[in-house]
């Protein structure tokens, strides 16, 4: 859904695999972005993954970018052959993959786990590639949450009227801060929680990963609390110049990526955990269905609007409704 | 006759727990002494970072164990605890090396076998590190909120234990996490810094704020150069000689991925090096600056040509253009 500082995102490190046979390789290179650059946890994953990416036939050599647009930007203009950057950011790439970060399209992470299994198999390929540019691999980021200054606020309509820190280059984030009635507050991965704990907006919304590293405790302070509802769950994308890469390199990367999902799940649950349990703001059922009522609405509009993919969304909603068939969605087939 | 025999052994052997307890306890505090007036000070004003790592790396658990005698002695273990923790990073670099060139020979399952040596390592460090500033809380309180009041030894102390905070986050996510320290700390550490006074520490309060606003640049206060503060930072500590600012901007600069900006930082360091002699009280931590920014040169030099810097090569880099000196015509200057 959206770029956010991740100070402690960790990824696994990748499997090991042998052959180490003498080869001359294509000498390709990965715009990474990472908040911390060369010194973050994600470009460190891929000094990982260019041992493995070595025995697919490409020599791949990843170069670190703090700024995520300049890593596009560069991407875009082929000083790069692939790019790692948030799902957000991939969205020119790639409607189907990059829907997957819609409003409260996910329920939960075994969804999340079954739904990049299937569509990091090899049937899924047609939909891994749009135009010059493959999806070779989705790593996920963990749940995003809103986070509120004044816990009193947990219903939609108390929501209208707040100055919510939005990041901008966010089309959904845009339409869905709109939508509510509140007010957009401009911001950025590197300022939003300057913004929320300073008091110069009322609520952020984050990945829970970002609570530690960016102290939100200091904006939550005594009175704030955290919805416990997923918005949505953050992931990070590589994406590859296809015509510069071996036959089959973007599936086996896909293959091995998805296999990580365990491992990187588990540093979720543990930052996760690092939230004090004062802060969390359970939900009724009442205001759980109105929420995702109100998100089903808001996917459906970008659907309209071309900015989610209708056949990621549809494989969404058949995901959910084998966990819940007596939904009220499954019926309607909305989505 | 028989229970007075009894009596008197349980007597005897009563007294001679009672002594030995004494005789620890007052080794315990001749040990605390000793180690913080005399060895530490010591230690910092040499030149051999293998010896300080073998000191500390094998005599932090002995001292530490006398705090089961007396108070536990936070100050020391703090300065202890940061010192081993910069020899396991400086392993871990070690391992990233082999990890290159094992990459570049193709020798693929040994770069993986590197990483993953290199990552533990890293994590090792992390604990130490972090245990470092455990220690910091423990003597001075928790550092981010308000300033302890601190004489000119304690100030260098938390120092140290805020430098060592610092390093547990950046190891423990080099170490892919597997310890698991609070990231909170790198930020309490940063506006800790702010508590001393950045001519007096060798510029690291400046550097250490800068370097935060390099990735946060909205924090930074209006018409602020983060590059520029880190700069200026590393003159300071140019100044001084102890060049752990120097050391600061030279990583943060590698994290940038701009490597103009990386290669003046290290070729500044390796310039006041030539120029500046290390301020000879805190000699060791002057040493320890220059190994990391040595590291890093070597990093470079190893992706570069597949080995590290050469012997005084430190500032250079391999595609260097040596100033070119005009050759005379041979023949004027053999004809007649």
């Amino acid at each position: 859904m959206r770029t956010i500082l991740l100070f402690a995102l960790l990824l696994p490190s990748l499997v090991l695999a042998q052959i180490p046979q003498s080869k001359s390789l294509p000498k390709l290179s990965i715009c990474v972005f990472d908040p911390l650059g060369a010194n973050g946890s994600l470009f460190n994953t891929m000094k990982d993954y260019r041992t493995v990416a070595f025995d697919w036939g490409v020599d791949l050599e990843p170069r670190a970018y703090t700024d995520e647009k300049i890593a596009v930007d560069d991407f875009k203009a082929g000083q790069c052959d692939a790019t790692l950057v948030t799902g957000a950011r991939a969205r020119p790439f790639n409607k189907f993959t990059t829907t997957i970060e819609a409003i409260g399209a996910i329920s939960d992470e075994k969804m999340l786990r079954k739904l990049l299994a299937t569509i990091s198999s090899p049937k899924a390929a047609k939909y891994m590639r749009e135009g010059q540019y493959e999806v070779a691999g989705i790593m996920p980021a963990g749940p995003i949450y809103l986070f509120t200054r004044d816990k009193t606020i947990d219903t939609l309509e108390e929501l209208s009227g707040k100055r919510i820190a939005t990041i901008d280059y966010d089309e959904p984030s845009i339409f869905m801060v709109n939508h509510i009635g509140a007010s957009m507050v401009p911001s950025n991965s590197a300022n939003f929680s300057g913004k929320f704990n300073n008091g110069s907006v009322d609520i952020a919304y984050a990945p829970a990963v970002a609570y530690k590293p960016l102290e939100l405790y200091k904006g939550l302070e005594d009175n704030g609390g955290i919805l416990r509802f997923v918005l949505a769950y953050m992931d990070f994308q590589i994406i590859l110049r296809a015509d510069k890469f071996p036959e089959g390199f973007a599936q086996k990367s896909r293959t091995a990526v998805a296999s990580y999902f365990d491992r990187v799940n588990e540093f979720v649950e543990k930052e996760t955990k690092e939230i004090d349990p004062k802060y969390w703001i359970d939900l009724s059922d009442n205001a759980k269905q109105q929420y995702g009522g109100m998100l089903r609405d808001v996917r459906i509009k970008l659907r309209d609007q071309g900015v989610y993919d209708g056949k990621m969304l549809k494989l969404m909603r058949k995901l959910r409704c084998k966990v819940n068939p007596a939904a009220a969605e499954c019926v309607e087939k909305l989505e | 006759m028989y229970l007075s025999i009894r009596t008197a052994i349980a007597a005897l052997i009563l007294m001679t727990m009672a002594g030995c307890s004494s005789i620890y306890t007052t080794t315990g505090w001749f040990a605390y002494d000793f180690a913080e007036d005399y060895a530490m000070p010591y230690v910092m004003k040499t030149d051999d970072t293998e010896m300080g790592c073998a000191m500390s790396e094998s005599m932090t658990p002995m001292l530490m164990a006398f705090s089961e005698l007396t108070w536990s002695p936070d100050r020391l273990a703090t300065s202890m605890y940061m010192q081993a923790g910069a020899c396991a990073e400086a392993r871990a670099n070690e391992e990233g090396l082999s990890y290159l060139r094992a990459y570049k020979a193709q020798n693929i399952g040994e770069a993986k076998d590197a990483r993953i040596r290199q990552k533990r390592l890293f994590a090792l460090a992390a604990n130490r590190q972090y245990k470092g500033y455990k220690h910091l809380v423990a003597e001075f309180g928790e550092p981010g909120e308000t300033c302890p009041d601190m004489d000119e030894e304690e100030e260098f102390f938390w120092m140290l234990g805020l430098v060592s905070g610092l390093q547990a986050v950046m190891s423990d996510v080099r170490g892919q996490g597997e310890v698991g320290v609070p990231k909170d700390i790198a930020m309490k550490s940063v506006r800790g810094s702010q508590c001393l006074d950045a001519k007096r520490w060798w510029g690291m309060p400046k550097a250490m704020q800068a370097a935060v606003w390099t990735m946060m640049p909205d924090n930074a206060p209006d018409g602020v150069d983060p590059w520029q503060e880190l700069a200026d930072a590393s003159e300071l500590a140019g100044d001084a000689g102890v060049r752990l600012a120097q050391a600061v901007e030279v990583v943060i600069a590698d994290g940038s991925g701009n490597e103009e900006r990386l290669r003046d930082a290290i070729r500044r360091h390796a310039q006041s090096v030539k120029t500046t002699p290390p301020n000879a009280q805190y000699r060791m931590l002057d040493i320890v600056a220059n190994q990391q920014v040595l590291a890093v040169s070597d990093r470079l030099w190893t992706e570069a040509t597949g080995s590290r810097t050469p012997i005084g090569g430190l500032g250079t880099f391999w595609d260097d253009q040596s100033p070119a000196e005009e050759a005379l015509d041979i023949d004027d200057l053999l004809g007649d």
